[in-house]
């Protein structure tokens, strides 16, 4: 059956993903198109349109965000890079760093839940930068309710 | 391209772009305060405003509200960008200087201080402004003309002094209202979170109006540098169809040449719109490079402790962008020993130096009591590995 391309989404990615994007999009008969930019400072992202039948966009859009692994959200003091995906970490985990240990978020179902989990949790990033594991793990447990489990563990550092 | 098939693709990506920087937009529920646009008018133009300007200003959001093309679109920056646009194509008009097509407008949340080109997918094009350069660009410039004390000639002429550091030993104004600007944007990723003001005198508001009108010329004139160099023109052959995804090297030499077209367009539409002269054009470059690079520095101060520990990604780096471009303006319109016409420019870079010197005490202030970064920058501190793939 040919599919039909009436579907068409955006995607937008970290230039280190577009290969893996490229093969899986073509594995699974679905068009991408990169949409050209020109920064006065370099763009740092990639922008992808994908064309294809709804499922089968569908399913490449969540195999590339799969592909990205998990969410990190480092709070302690003085860390290089407070927010980023990283492919040591599982989909579907968010792993809180604080100053005196780290608070890990199960998403129940990734699938459906992990981007607006993200969401939740990313809005909390300037209430608690420095904080400990005592104050983060109620915040966040507030703010995700029953999307996710929560477990906590403490280096007892300060 | 139809615009309306332009639109819909600048609000689809804008919308992604929020959603990937955690930020959500409310400017549906954004209303200047009353009065606002009455008292600023007035402020400018130095006595009460008749019947008929009033009602103008007052009308002044509501129609904006009406025009942008997207509900992620600020009216205010909309409006700006809408007259710089104007501007720009009256002097491509005026040069016989045509365009594939005319591109839309907005503005895209960027985690940079950055503006952009892009092709939409069928044809046509996008130029967009970090949602916060606008801002930026207004405090920062009226944070200069603070810092440089006013002259005035027998003449009845006025100007301004550059010669900063003196002044600012004994009215240190212009360093609190940059280091507050720099923090807001740092911080809360908003400029304008930083405490507002109004300038004391229509002299300054002139000269900082003449500084923004070429900051932001030459930042929208490198956009359409982009487009006049046809540098995304791969867009136009793929627009029969799907094709391919390519990895496209960041071109470095088409940056160089928007940056000639940009001044070179700046120059014209400062001609055109208030009839100065080149000195005040080449401000802008000046102006745009060196807050580029403060703000990089600041960052990586507010992040690491260390200024230049990394950058918010700016390569080749915007000293060299801008000598490349002091010796190409002087091949533009010629120049002479006294430094005319880059004199001015270089003036208010070493003004935007000598701020940022005394501003640096504070952020390592903020730093030490537990301040960071918006999240929005720390998407663009990439590694140093991800930094050599781009």
């Amino acid at each position: 059956m040919t599919p039909d391309r009436d579907t068409r989404r955006m995607l937008i990615v970290d230039n280190d993903d577009v290969d893996f994007a490229r093969r899986t999009a073509a594995e699974h008969d679905v068009a991408l198109q990169r949409v050209e930019m020109r920064g006065l400072e370099p763009v740092l992202t990639t922008t992808l349109l994908l064309f294809g039948a709804a499922a089968a966009v569908g399913l490449v859009t969540s195999l590339v965000d799969r592909h990205r692994g998990g969410q990190i959200i480092d709070l302690r003091p003085g860390t290089p890079r407070p927010v980023y995906r990283s492919k040591d970490v599982i989909f579907g985990l968010v792993v809180i760093f604080a100053r005196d240990g780290r608070v890990t978020v199960e998403v129940k179902e990734p699938a459906g839940m992990f981007g607006q989990v993200l969401e939740a949790l990313t809005a909390l990033l300037g209430e608690l930068a420095g904080a400990g594991v005592a104050d983060i793990a109620p915040a966040v447990t507030e703010k995700v309710g029953d999307a996710a489990r929560i477990s906590t563990e403490s280096t007892g550092s300060q | 391209m139809s615009e309306e098939f332009a639109d819909q693709f600048l609000e689809q990506l804008q919308a992604e772009t929020y959603a990937r920087l955690g930020i959500t937009p409310d400017f549906e529920s954004l209303s200047a305060p009353p009065g606002m646009a009455v008292t600023v008018w007035e402020q400018s133009l130095g006595r009460p405003l008749t019947p008929a300007e009033v009602r103008e200003a007052e009308a002044f959001p509501t129609a904006d509200y009406a025009m942008r093309p997207t509900k992620f679109e600020h009216p205010f920056a909309y409006a700006m960008m809408r007259t710089l646009t104007r501007h720009i194509e009256k002097v491509l008009a005026d040069h016989d200087i045509g365009l594939p097509s005319r591109p839309r407008f907005g503005t895209l949340a960027t985690g940079q201080v950055n503006a952009m080109t892009v092709a939409v997918p069928g044809g046509g094009h996008l130029v967009l402004l970090e949602n916060e350069l606008l801002t930026f660009a207004n405090l920062i410039c009226k944070a200069i003309v603070l810092a440089c004390p006013a002259t005035e000639a027998e003449d009845g002429w006025f100007g301004f002094s550059t010669e900063a550091p003196a002044h600012l030993d004994e009215d240190d104004t212009a360093v609190v209202r940059f280091t507050e600007t720099l923090l807001a944007y740092l911080v809360d990723g908003r400029p304008a979170a930083a405490p507002q003001y109004l300038l004391g005198s229509w002299r300054q508001q002139i000269v900082t109006s003449l500084l923004r009108d070429a900051v932001e010329l030459f930042v929208v004139g490198h956009e359409y540098g982009h487009i006049i160099g046809g540098h995304l023109g791969s867009a136009r052959l793929r627009s029969a169809g799907v094709v391919p995804v390519e990895q496209v090297d960041y071109a470095w030499q088409q940056e160089y040449e928007a940056d000639y077209i940009g001044v070179h367009l700046g120059v014209l539409a400062m001609r055109e719109k208030i009839e100065v002269d080149a000195d005040y054009a080449f401000c802008g470059f000046e102006i745009f490079f060196s807050a580029l690079d403060i703000m990089d520095r600041a960052a990586s101060l507010l992040q690491f402790g260390d200024e230049s520990a990394r950058r918010l990604g700016s390569h080749p780096p915007s000293f060299d962008r801008r000598a490349t471009l002091r010796d190409s303006a002087v091949r533009l319109v010629g120049g002479d020993e006294s430094g005319h016409p880059l004199g001015l420019g270089r003036a208010y870079a070493a003004v935007l130096d000598t701020l940022w010197e005394r501003a640096r005490p504070a952020v390592v202030r903020a730093r030490r009591h537990g301040v960071r970064l918006a999240p929005m920058w720390t998407f663009a501190l990439t590694t140093p590995a991800a930094q050599e793939a781009t």
